[in-house]
């Protein structure tokens, strides 16, 4: 029996009519590997409503061992289980389920769904806007509400989908996981690697090798996946190549895009690329998106936004380019600052200085500075630092010419000292001395 | 917004479910179904009142119902056109049995509903049963085709809702009306039909009709004496004697037993004496 007559034959006539089976190419591992059948119907409850469908094929006996891991009817039965709990807390932002059982004749587990739009084929479709990046970043933000944490395992924008209503749910449900107590038992554990920063991908496989994430690593996780996703909106979708992508190569990401929004979500997804993890939180860079809306729109309503997110503690310093025309400079981390960010661009004095520098920081991305010429950068830089001591985007700057060009870890420790002594509490400066100084003492 | 379960009731023909398979016949559920919930089981001739029903289009099967009543629940039904593995025309009927109170403000809304549910589920089974395909069949069969008769009214959109308000406020008024139904489903266990009087009058010919339902007027027209108008403000359940009349009728028993006791032991006594004397 195919697949499709399986469905067939799984899906009560009386209930569910129009059945038309989809490609398994559009959905994902489950389907593609023919552990699942997708498809379109019509349920007969419910006033009658349009669905998607997500049949889970039971494993045979003589079934492989992976097959049997992810569709062993005993775990079938424990996630649907864990579906009907997860369905019970109206926060997590999960696509509305119509139905979820296992079918009784076959052992097979039936998810129908409403139909949603995928992030994928929206991004794709060139119709994503940073309006879409701050409806992501809204609605797929916290994991953790009412003491209870879970976790979506898979977040790609295959597996988000918009609604009719323009808000974004996670599909793929079968990827959410409850906490238990501290950490989150994973029993299918499948992602996106090539989506994440080596250091998130060591950390995850390292704990999922048995079976157990914690709900720091889960929350991090899904953090950064959300804002690579938020990312895609603006700036397509994320470059792929053979092996591990850099921080550079996220900072070349779609160059075509050179306004604030863009290098915005491509200083930060490069800060976390570097560090493993986002720099700052998903509600700090969604305040950060609206206000960069607002200024870019032409509006000034930063205190509302504010005030619409009380809970963000702190603004993010938004280090615009001196003109949309002159490539900006960038700092590795975009860091928290209270109200300093708005004198720092008034003084027209650093934004000359700064605007100045457009054409070496660009060269610098694109691999042109080598040499004496890298040596100047530097040295133009470090007057800099000194006419404006509190400046971070420079020393940001600088310890990027020494990590990434210069691969020079007594050269960056010693910047971060010096950025110490003026920014003593910086959390990102304080985190990154700490890789340094792991760094350093590994290589003397 | 109406909160009520409805049981629903499929029927059709051409599915090997039965010895009759052949036969019109109620595919689900299969158990005994009793109560108002039994008005079709009780239908005879099934094949008068389906003919006509061959040659209706989807637009005018849309538009025939019939709502049969009990004190306390309601019958709707609807019908669409399918066809066999033949070709042949064929009928699929939908009935939907759901609880309702005659006092209640959300009557009305509830016997649109449960019209509402009737044709749509009756549109999306013609569909289905078309070609009578094995694996509805199988379904049918084995009883997987619908686990769960059960459906829930207050997601339906109901159907034609200011015309069934004024048709169950007219059936309110009058005593001995067993339903409502348009020409096409009269058979179907009601007695007022939804039409002229003149459609009416040619309908008795096959069917008992008591009156008709004037859509123009919004009035029951009696064409017999079995219906009656309800005084006025009259519950359309009788009243159970109240317990002080209840009393005195026990009382009254009571004396006329007394009377008839006191009259069989002269009679016996009298018996007796002229056995005595013998």
């Amino acid at each position: 029996m195919s697949p499709a007559d399986l469905l067939k034959a799984a899906l009560s006539r009386g209930e569910w009519t129009n059945i038309a089976v989809v490609s398994n190419d559009v959905g994902g591992m489950m389907s593609k590997r023919q552990w699942a059948v997708l498809a379109r119907a019509h349920w007969l409850r419910g006033g009658g409503k349009d669905v998607f469908v997500k049949y889970i094929i039971p494993a045979p006996d003589s079934a492989g061992e992976t097959t049997l891991l992810a569709t062993e009817r005993v775990r079938l039965k424990k996630l649907c289980e864990r579906l009907v709990r997860i369905q019970g807390y109206q926060f997590i932002p999960l696509v509305p389920l119509v139905a979820v059982h296992i079918v009784d004749a076959t052992g097979g587990l039936l998810i129908a769904m409403e139909p949603v739009t995928t992030l994928h084929d929206v991004i794709r479709s060139g119709t994503a806007d940073h309006a879409m990046a701050a409806a992501v970043l809204r609605d797929l933000g916290p994991n953790e509400r009412e003491g209870v944490s879970w976790c979506h395992f898979d977040v790609c924008p295959k597996n988000i989908g918009m609604r009719d209503n323009g808000s974004f749910v996670f599909i793929d449900v079968e990827s959410i996981y409850l906490a238990e107590g501290d950490h989150y038992v994973v029993s299918l554990p499948a992602w996106k690697r090539p989506r994440a920063p080596k250091a998130l991908v060591d950390l995850v496989d390292d704990q999922v090798g048995d079976a157990r994430l914690t709900a720091a690593a889960g929350k991090d996780k899904q953090a950064l996946e959300v804002a690579i996703c938020a990312a895609e909106c603006v700036l397509g979708p994320l470059p792929t190549k053979r092996g591990a992508l850099s921080p550079d190569d996220i900072l070349q990401w779609s160059l075509v895009r050179a306004d604030a929004i863009a290098d915005f979500f491509r200083r930060e997804i490069a800060s976390a690329w570097r560090a493993g993890r986002l720099v700052h939180s998903l509600q700090e860079i969604q305040v950060s998106l609206r206000e960069l809306i607002a200024e870019s729109t032409g509006g000034d309503d930063a205190s509302t936004l504010r005030a619409a997110v009380p809970d963000a503690g702190v603004t993010l310093a938004l280090v615009a380019p001196p003109s949309s025309s002159t490539p900006t400079p960038m700092s590795t981390a975009a860091v928290p600052q209270a109200a300093e960010p708005v004198e720092t661009r008034a003084d027209a004095n650093f934004v000359d200085a700064w605007s100045a520098l457009g054409d070496d920081a660009k060269a610098l991305r694109g691999e042109r500075l080598s040499g004496s010429k890298l040596y100047e950068y530097r040295r133009r830089l470090e007057k800099l630092r000194q006419r404006f001591p509190e400046n971070r985007d420079v020393v940001g700057e600088l310890i990027l010419i020494a990590i990434s060009y210069e691969k020079d870890p007594l050269a960056a420790r010693a910047i971060l000292q010096d950025a110490l002594r003026t920014h003593a509490d910086d959390r990102e400066f304080l985190r990154l001395k700490r890789v340094v100084d792991a760094w350093a003492e590994r290589v003397t | 917004m109406i909160d009520t379960g409805a049981r629903i009731q499929i029927w059709g023909k051409g599915f090997r479910v039965s010895a009759d398979s052949e036969e019109f016949q109620r595919l689900a559920p299969r158990e005994p179904l009793r109560g108002l919930e039994g008005t079709l089981d009780r239908v005879r001739g099934w094949g008068a009142v389906l003919k006509p029903l061959y040659a209706q289009s989807a637009v005018d099967a849309s538009r025939q119902s019939a709502v049969v009543f009990s004190p306390e629940e309601l019958l709707a039904t609807a019908y669409r056109r399918t066809e066999d593995r033949f070709g042949r025309p064929s009928v699929v009927i939908v009935s939907v049995c759901t609880g309702m109170a005659w006092e209640a403000a959300a009557t009305s809304e509830t016997v649109s509903c449960a019209l509402a549910l009737a044709h749509r589920l009756a549109a999306a089974y013609a569909t289905e049963f078309a070609g009578n395909p094995s694996p509805v069949s199988d379904q049918l069969r084995d009883g997987s085709f619908l686990p769960r008769r059960e459906f829930e009214l207050r997601f339906e959109s109901p159907y034609e809702p200011e015309q069934w308000r004024d048709i169950i406020a007219a059936v309110a008024r009058w005593k001995g009306v067993t339903g409502v139904a348009t020409l096409r489903l009269m058979g179907l266990g009601a007695n007022v039909l939804i039409g002229t009087e003149h459609e009416a009058e040619r309908a008795r010919i096959d069917a008992e009709i008591d009156g008709f339902y004037d859509v123009r007027s919004r009035e029951i027209r009696p064409l017999t004496h079995d219906l009656v108008p309800w005084p006025a403000k009259a519950p359309a359940v009788p009243l159970q004697p109240a317990p002080d009349e209840v009393a005195v009728s026990m009382r009254r028993l009571d004396a006329t037993m007394d009377r008839l006791i006191d009259v069989v032991k002269e009679l016996t006594d009298a018996v007796l004496k002229n056995t005595k004397r013998r």
